[in-house]
């Protein structure tokens, strides 16, 4: 219903702090977009400044080509869903679902077919005379999602709107917010710090840190061909190892002294690059662990965490602190020595500045 | 039988520690009973003092039995002086409730605007607003007769009504934005991107939350007008007279009329003994302008 | 950033393609406070340059001829006027008398009701009542009790053991008694004020003092004092301001009397202005009132603004 676009979006507080950096960041018509990050990145102002709830310093904003950043909030036609369900504590379940009408003036009879039809939807029609207080947190939040869904709106603004609830309350109503968004098709910006909700639940998701955006791109994009230590890091759990490198040769690489085999791909971006302070990148699942090997990256555990069929193994090495995720059978005792080998070609090189190495169209 | 051995071994435990505890905690009722004791002899003293007949009202040692007799409430309403209690009655009545209401939605309004909305110099206009509440009227009672007389509003009731809107405003004002800070923000920027303007918000979202402020400060503010002794004084006469006016004629009685002038205490503080019991919860907040809660 | 939320209206500098988003706001703003602004400015603002305007003037109510340019010469008689300094002195002597034993006895009082003690919290609400009365029926109530005929005050007197006492009329006597009228009319606002407080300190405060062994004493004198400093600065600055303007008890029960014994100074300055009747030199002393009023304001709005930005 819109395709958005922000246009060199920059929001600077009064006191200097730079909310969000010269943002530029298109939104397809029926997409459900992640903004995903750290608390503090930026993320929520983005769509506060969307909504027109708060300002920005400097660049446009535009819905289906058309500026709307001078236009009052009611005026943009987006529906929010809020972290705290921000329900009107006064009115019932109901009238809080038909807020939205009543500012539009549509006539009694709409409205309440209107509403009627949302609470058959969200399978919540035995609760539409309750207020907010006799509501479950669950619950309020349907009726939250039941306000903006009531509006038929151009796009939806989901700031964390599941950060309140239960684990097993996030997974049901994750499911149910996608399939009702795929069903209307309504442009939607969906902000969570939750990677797993994020991956479960987006078309293509957007990392911001500090401000900035970082990278875009579905979850195995992201996972798989992070473009700087900071995505890398972000997203995975548990986090990438980072270790230092020596580099022994034009495209060979050595940790402490032990060669690295590495892939072709990665070799090549090795080569086109003159930077010594270099930083290697393993997940944790791309490790294997076997007894310890002369001339081989040995290490002892510091600690194991079961996990039922896996278990997240801590390694501490002469290069540093590493996670190795292995299979329950295959765990080591805390104490024992290990060697660490690694995939070749799942390797992340970083340089100096935390930007990955290109590893070409070919890579991962 | 174990059972109830246990159970009275508990009991005198319990026994015990209450022994240990009851000096101080007697000690606390019996200072707790005696100070409310004089905080309510005065009224205790009002009310029967109007209900005497005269010879029990000048009686030596004071009379504790006597008949209650209506007959000072009758004289002050029907009978006594120039103008029956009922006329100066209206006219509190009116002053205080229209003067409170419009001191309350200039009030609720202002106070929305602080708490909502930024703007230059808020915080000294509100702080301002705040060093109102000080204002001692016997130092604005020259200026204001004068400026009252000029505009040929002596003894009217829209003279009164303003200055005890101007009077309970900083009071209002001061109490709501804290009532109204108190909203979850994200209660109106949903209302706001439900497609709701900043006005249409204040009013329907916004004031039917703070409800319970806006009756404490309704209240309080009917209250301080109500009781309002100097302005009324100074400023009216005969029309738009009010019950203190009233009351401090008793100086011209000669000390005679004490049962009709109690009748009439009686009904200038009977309000108040219900409205008080109505807004216990917010009283202090009120009182101190929220600096204690 | 997801900074201070309290102001979303204005966070950023605006540019200028969202100006009007600026325009609506301030629209907003100032439909919103203008007409309180309005009142005060014209009932508190105006009055105070009118009075400063009237204390430069020879203005008497009610004569023909019309107000005269004084200069400060009703300053300078002030200045010189026996009546004046008295009146002063008279209202130092209720203030500091009444407002410490309000204080005093307020304190005490409070950790008396800090409990949960059956029965205690009906107690409590009933000495509210004192607070919320027309100070003129108080002033009446306690001028008959205090009467030396038949008075209650001085039957309690008698049957302890005294003999009649002219309460109202005998010098020291009758500034006492005022004294006492308002100590019984405000000391429950003070406990009321110092329980709320009590009750707002937070529990583990208490539970790590004595988990440190601070004794019994320590405990006041190094946590709970300190903790109700701005209450105590609060409640006092209050009741110093409205013991200063109160003037109906002196109105009910002496009219200034015996001798001028309890002409506190609005008694005084309401006399000036509406019995004799010389406004300009009453506006005179309404401007020295309104100073003083202004300092002890002040520190109340320093005090409330340093809560603010701890808050």
């Amino acid at each position: 219903m819109a395709r958005i676009e922000f246009k060199g979006v920059s929001k600077t507080y009064p006191d200097g702090t730079r909310a969000i950096v010269d943002l530029d960041l298109v939104v397809e018509d029926g997409e459900l977009l992640c903004l995903l990050g750290p608390s503090g990145c930026g993320k929520s102002s983005t769509i506060r400044v969307l909504a027109g709830l708060e300002t920005f310093s400097d660049g446009m904003i535009l819905a289906d080509n058309n500026r709307i950043d001078h236009l009052p909030p009611q005026a943009r036609d987006c529906a929010m869903i809020f972290e705290n369900y921000a329900l009107y504590p006064h009115l019932t379940a109901f009238e809080n679902i038909a807020m939205p009408l009543r500012a539009r003036r549509l006539p009694a009879s709409e409205i309440k077919a209107r509403v009627t039809k949302i609470a058959g939807i969200l399978r919540m029609e035995h609760l539409m005379g309750r207020r907010p207080s006799r509501l479950s947190g669950g619950e309020k939040q349907r009726v939250g999602i039941g306000r903006a869904l009531v509006r038929e709106p151009a796009m939806f603004l989901m700031d964390e709107p599941l950060g309140h609830l239960e684990a097993y309350l996030r997974v049901e109503l994750r499911a149910e917010i996608r399939k009702l968004q795929e069903r209307l098709g309504i442009t939607t910006i969906y902000v969570t710090h939750d990677q797993e909700e994020a991956a479960a639940i987006a078309d293509r998701i957007v990392v911001m840190s500090a401000g900035r955006l970082q990278q875009v791109g579905s979850f195995l994009d992201l996972f798989d061909r992070p473009v700087n230590r900071f995505v890398a890091e972000f997203v995975g759990e548990p986090p990438m190892v980072f270790l230092p490198v020596e580099r022994t040769n034009a495209d060979s690489i050595a940790v402490k002294g032990v060669r690295i085999p590495i892939s072709e791909p990665l070799r090549a971006a090795l080569r086109a690059t003159q930077d010594r302070e270099l930083i290697l990148g393993i997940r944790p699942n791309d490790f294997s662990l076997g007894p310890p090997v002369r001339d081989h990256l040995n290490g002892t555990v510091t600690l194991v965490q079961p996990q039922g069929d896996h278990a997240i193994v801590a390694v501490s090495t002469p290069a540093g602190p590493a996670t190795a995720i292995v299979p329950s059978d295959r765990r080591p005792a805390p104490g024992a020595t290990v060697g660490l080998t690694f995939a070749g070609e799942r390797l992340h090189l970083f340089d100096s500045a935390a930007r990955a190495l290109n590893k070409g169209e070919g890579g991962g | 039988m174990t059972v109830g051995l246990v159970r009275s071994k508990d009991l005198k435990a319990g026994v015990r520690r209450s022994a240990a505890a009851w000096p101080i905690g007697t000690l606390r009722y019996l200072v707790a009973a005696i100070f409310t004791g004089f905080c309510l002899f005065p009224f205790y003293v009002i009310v029967t003092t109007a209900l005497k007949t005269e010879t029990a009202i000048f009686a030596w040692p004071p009379v504790w039995n006597f008949k209650p007799t209506l007959q000072s409430f009758y004289n002050a309403l029907f009978v006594f002086g120039g103008r029956s209690a009922i006329f100066y009655l209206i006219n509190s009545v009116i002053i205080s409730a229209v003067s409170t209401f419009v001191a309350v939605v200039l009030g609720a309004m202002a106070a929305y605007g602080f708490a909502r909305f930024s703007f230059a110099g808020k915080r000294h206009l509100a702080f301002w607003i705040l060093s109102t509440r000080f204002a001692p009227p016997v130092a604005f009672i020259v200026p204001i007769y004068l400026m009252v007389q000029k505009a040929g509003m002596l003894d009217s009731h829209i003279a009164l009504i303003l200055i005890y809107t101007a009077m309970n405003l900083s009071l209002v004002i001061w109490i709501l934005r804290g009532f109204f800070s108190e909203i979850p923000i994200e209660i109106e920027e949903a209302a706001l991107v439900d497609g709701y303007s900043r006005l249409q918000i204040f009013w329907r979202v916004a004031l039917p939350l703070v409800r319970p402020g806006i009756v404490s400060t309704a209240i309080l503010s009917a209250i301080f007008s109500w009781n309002e002794f100097l302005y009324a004084m100074v400023l009216t006469q005969s029309k738009a007279a009010t019950l203190p006016v009233y009351l401090a004629g008793f100086s011209n009685s000669m000390g005679l009329a004490w049962g009709e002038y109690m009748a009439v205490g009686t009904m200038a503080v009977l309000p108040i003994l219900i409205f008080t019991f109505a807004l216990q919860k917010h009283l202090v907040r009120g009182l101190t302008f929220g600096a204690v809660k | 950033m997801e900074a201070s939320r309290t102001d979303y209206f204005s966070l950023g500098e605006p540019k200028p393609d969202s100006m009007k988003l600026a325009v609506e706001r301030r629209r907003a703003t100032w439909l919103l406070i203008a007409p309180a602004f309005v009142v005060l400015l014209g009932l508190n603002l105006f009055p105070i340059v009118y009075a400063l305007y009237i204390s430069c003037h020879y203005w008497m109510l009610a004569r023909p001829q019309p107000p005269r340019f004084a200069g400060l010469s009703n300053y300078q008689e002030l200045f010189f006027d026996a009546r004046f300094r008295n009146s002063v002195l008279v209202s130092l002597k209720f203030i500091v008398l009444a407002v410490g034993i309000e204080m005093l006895l307020g304190f005490g009082l409070a950790f008396v009701f800090n409990t949960r003690l059956r029965g205690m919290a009906t107690l409590r609400k009933l000495t509210l009542l004192p607070s919320l009365v027309m100070p003129l029926v108080v002033g009446l109530v306690w001028f008959y009790m205090f009467n030396e005929n038949f008075g209650i005050v001085n039957w309690f007197w008698v049957v302890l053991g005294g003999t009649r006492v002219p309460f109202l009329t005998q010098g020291a006597l009758a500034l006492l008694s005022i004294v006492a009228t308002d100590v019984w009319q405000w000391t429950p606002f003070v406990m009321l004020v110092f329980f709320a407080a009590l009750q707002a300190l937070p529990e583990y405060v208490y539970e790590a003092a004595r988990i440190d062994g601070l004794s019994g004493s320590q405990i006041f004198f190094r946590v709970t004092l300190p903790l109700l400093r701005p209450a105590i600065l609060i409640v006092l600055i209050i009741r110093a301001v409205d013991a200063l303007r109160s003037l109906e008890l002196v109105f009910m029960m002496t009219k200034g009397g015996p001798a001028g014994d309890t002409e506190v100074l609005p008694w005084y300055l309401y006399t000036t202005g509406f019995m004799s009747p010389d406004l300009g030199y009453a506006a005179a002393m309404a401007v020295l009132m309104l100073a003083l009023v202004t300092i002890l304001s002040q520190l109340f709005v320093r005090q409330l603004e340093s809560r603010e930005v701890t808050r």
